[in-house]
């Protein structure tokens, strides 16, 4: 079958290097954005269907928000990204700075914003974060950016939700629907970690929005989440597997070709 | 340029916008200009300083494509004073100069009491690795009322001396209107080494004498018909053609 006839979306990450201002930041701005942008190019070569660029690097994070030089960074990177890839295209700007995250989308005319804590609330490595559907689709609608697409993680990773002990991943998904995000996103514990493939069977029969998997992807496990819409995938691309270093073409293309054999069963 | 996404005025189309301002750079490319200067000049009524993110990040994506499509140095005002945007945009597009309308001190606008603000961005400027960005200010800016009555020798002398500024520019009293040759002539003996440009009013019939003491011309008014058309490249070769003469028109 060949990628173009396939519905589901397998989506690389490009995990920007520290950016302008942020404490690893190595005043090599320059290089920083060809290699994102050189990444970004070998997934489009491997076959992937989309791409999610982010800050990644930018350790330790900010809570919610982050200053211009980051906002001006992100959206020349996207713009840069968009025009060598014309792939579907995401953008996060951690940790949940939703308002840049969206201004960048809109500039660089990306398709969707991937976002953490969009309903009820949960401790991050940040400190606890709380709901953000309400101010973000509100500004959707002021900067006349409805045609951007949110994906909403749910139980997020790297997070306590000891908070929310009492509603279950398949109620927090519900939430994200009935508080309009265009997709939900399901993780493991943390960056490589994979999420639960029990979890994904409930939340796809509790929501009718699409389910991407944002965790712990690889070419092996891949199959076991086939009932998904789409997956994430960044850290099992890198060398030895850790999200510091850089994407493998080869692994990349294994990946492709495990992608294009789900179609196939 | 045109109200940008988020700004009362925006017309709802970024791809129209886009190509109008590539199209103004083109033309003043074209013209024979040195250097480029952008400036969301449609967004009001202006924040007095921060602007939000959306301003930033098509601001950005402008100036990534103006620099990429004209390969002319850039400089990048963002109003009404938030410098701290532009020189974030000057750093991610390789953008050599931010104007600032207040450096320092403190002035009555439209905006209300705007301050000066040269203790931070210098620092700031420092923390995002962009020291080779010039910072060009203002004296007593167009479309701005003096709250103390302070010299112009005092003004110039702060400016220099205690804010860190690389260059100065010179306004009339606004868009559009023409710079007062006394003005000039002393911010240039005062501002010793540092470059003084004339920042509003510049037209074929007064650049050459104002050459005299000015090292540059940011313009933008004399070379359109009215401030919301496009730039004529025509406007563009007569300016450059009084300011140099035949020779690099």
């Amino acid at each position: 079958m060949k990628p173009e006839t396939i519905k589901k979306q397998l989506w690389g990450m490009v995990h920007v290097g520290p950016l302008p201002g942020t404490p690893r930041f190595k005043n090599d701005w320059e290089s920083t954005l060809k290699k994102a942008v050189a990444e970004a190019e070998l997934l489009k070569r491997a076959g992937f269907t989309g791409i999610l660029f982010e800050n990644m690097h930018d350790v330790p994070y900010l809570k919610g928000n982050v200053g211009p030089e980051i906002t001006a960074a992100m959206a020349v990177l996207g713009a840069e990204i968009k025009k060598a890839t014309q792939l579907e295209l995401g953008v996060q700007i951690l940790a949940g700075a939703y308002h840049a995250t969206l201004a960048v989308a809109q500039a660089v005319a990306a398709d969707w914003i991937r976002v953490e804590g969009f309903v009820f609330a949960h401790v991050a490595d940040e400190g606890l974060f709380e709901a953000c559907a309400g101010p973000l689709l509100r500004l959707r609608t002021e900067l006349g950016a409805e045609n951007i697409k949110i994906m909403a993680d749910v139980k997020k990773k790297h997070s306590s939700h000891a908070l929310t002990a009492d509603i279950d991943i398949v109620e927090t998904a519900k939430a994200a629907e009935f508080f309009g995000a265009d997709a939900v996103v399901l993780t493991g514990s943390s960056t490589g970690k994979a999420a639960s493939e029990v979890e994904l069977e409930q939340v796809k029969q509790a929501v009718t929005v699409p389910v991407f998997i944002g965790s712990g992807i690889n070419e092996t496990n891949l199959s076991h989440f086939k009932s998904a819409d789409g997956w994430i995938v960044g850290s099992s691309l890198k060398e030895k597997g850790q999200w510091q270093n850089a994407i493998q073409f080869d692994a990349a293309s294994r990946l492709v070709k495990a992608f294009h054999a789900l179609s196939k069963v | 340029m045109p109200a940008l996404p988020g700004s009362p005025f925006y017309q709802g189309n970024w791809k129209n916008l886009l190509e109008f301002v590539l199209r103004d750079a083109e033309t003043l490319q074209q013209g024979g200009v040195d250097g480029l200067f952008i400036e969301n000049y449609g967004d009001l009524p202006f924040y007095p300083e921060q602007v939000p993110h959306e301003t930033v990040a098509h601001l950005a994506v402008i100036a990534q494509q103006v620099v990429q499509t004209t390969g002319l140095p850039l400089g990048v005002n963002v109003l009404r004073n938030d410098a701290f945007s532009a020189l974030a945009i000057a750093k991610a597009v390789g953008a050599r100069w931010v104007r600032v309308n207040i450096l320092t001190g403190a002035r009555l606008t439209d905006q209300g009491i705007v301050q000066g603000k040269a203790h931070d961005l210098l620092r700031y400027r420092k923390k995002i690795g962009a020291s080779d960005v010039k910072i060009v200010a203002d004296i007593s800016v167009k479309s701005s009322y003096a709250i103390a009555n302070r010299s112009l020798e005092a003004e110039v002398e702060e400016t220099v001396l205690r804010s860190g500024a690389d260059g100065l520019i010179v306004s009339g009293a606004s868009t559009g209107k023409p710079v007062s040759p006394r003005v000039l002539q002393t911010v240039k003996e005062l501002a010793g080494s540092l470059p003084v440009w004339i920042g509003s009013g510049a037209h074929p019939k007064n650049v050459k004498s104002m050459s005299r003491w000015a090292d540059g011309f940011i313009v933008g008014s004399s070379l359109k018909p009215r401030l919301d058309a496009p730039i004529e490249k025509k406007r563009v070769q007569t300016l450059i053609h009084a300011l140099r003469g035949k020779k690099s028109s």
